[in-house]
């Protein structure tokens, strides 16, 4: 069956989108991609701190990756809109994950000026994937302003507590004619399987695999429960029932009393 | 002159280039991004750019993200 992703006229081959904060060492973000067999990777930009010059992140990723810069830092449109063309000119390649927010308690991303920085960048010729929280109206006025995806959260960003805007997300993916991926939230492998059994397109994982005790063991986990949960979407799960429907034959039972004839 | 570097406003050297500038912090040039007034500036033009007073220079780098 021909199940390709194709995201902004680009065929993507991996399900499971890699974020490459919080790793305790840049040398195990390599091991993860390989054991996610991810293709797709986050990246973010920040003026240097000159106190504690860091390595170039960018020579520990493999060459065959799609990255995916991200706008985290901005406040509004106009600042995404800065980093997302810096990114780019700096040879990041035009794929840009747009992440506007203010609130600083529970990090949920700025629906309105998301969606202003979309028009602006869609323009451009970039690949524009808003993170967003999950709202019908928010992702409709996204995907007209030119989004090539929408990826709404599961749960605030770095909380591990799974799919805690499950309802919502169904939505997106019955209603939205764009490729689904929940960005933030998931903590386990079994809630990428859930997402992924739901309809989306893919999911992307950052704090459960970086903060696991063994990340490179997580991120093979969450490449295989992405990959079940699509094979079980494709399948088509069959309806579940209140009361118990007999596997075995109701027939034929092997019981020490005296068989009525038909 | 005064010239804002990475948002905070710094005296430099007059007819100073942004590779002094980099020299001067000790800054690896191969894994940074230069950006003049918003405006990325290639490598090739690190050495020969002056920069000019009041100018905004930001010295930004990749790091790991979600």
């Amino acid at each position: 069956m021909d199940d390709t992703l194709i995201i902004g006229g680009r065929q993507v081959l991996s399900r499971l989108f890699i974020g490459t904060g919080k790793f305790a060492d840049y040398s195990l973000i390599p091991q993860v991609i390989k054991a996610a067999k991810a293709q797709v990777v986050t990246v973010a930009l920040r003026r240097v701190d000159f106190g504690t010059p860091e390595e170039n992140m960018l020579k520990y990723l493999p060459e065959n990756i799609i990255l995916m810069p991200n706008t985290s830092g901005a406040r509004n449109a106009a600042e995404a809109i800065r980093i997302a063309r810096i990114a780019r000119e700096a040879g990041c390649g035009n794929w840009v994950k747009i992440e506007v927010i203010t609130d600083q308690k529970y990090l949920l991303p700025d629906n309105f000026e998301t969606i202003k920085a979309i028009e602006v960048l869609a323009r451009e010729g970039f690949t524009v994937l808003p993170y967003m929280s999950p709202d019908l109206m928010a992702a409709k006025r996204m995907a007209d302003a030119g989004a090539a995806a929408i990826m709404p959260l599961g749960a605030p960003i770095g909380t591990n507590r799974g799919l805690k805007t499950r309802e919502l997300i169904q939505i997106l993916i019955s209603e939205i004619n764009l490729p689904i991926i929940v960005d933030a939230g998931i903590g386990r492998p079994s809630e990428a399987t859930e997402a992924m059994e739901l309809g989306a397109a893919a999911v992307l994982v950052n704090t459960a695999i970086a903060t696991a005790d063994d990340p490179v063991l997580m991120a093979e986990a969450f490449g295989q429960a992405v990959e079940a949960g699509r094979k079980a979407y494709l399948a088509g799960p069959g309806a579940s029932r209140r009361f118990a429907e007999a596997s075995s034959p109701l027939t034929g039972f092997l019981r020490n009393e005296d068989v009525v004839a038909p | 002159m005064q010239v804002k570097i990475n948002g905070v406003v710094d005296e430099i050297p007059d007819n100073s280039s942004i590779r002094d500038v980099l020299t001067a912090r000790k800054l690896p040039g191969d894994t940074i991004i230069i950006a003049l007034n918003d405006e990325i500036i290639k490598r090739e033009k690190w050495e020969s750019l002056k920069l000019n007073s009041n100018d905004r220079l930001d010295i930004i780098r990749i790091m790991g993200g979600g």
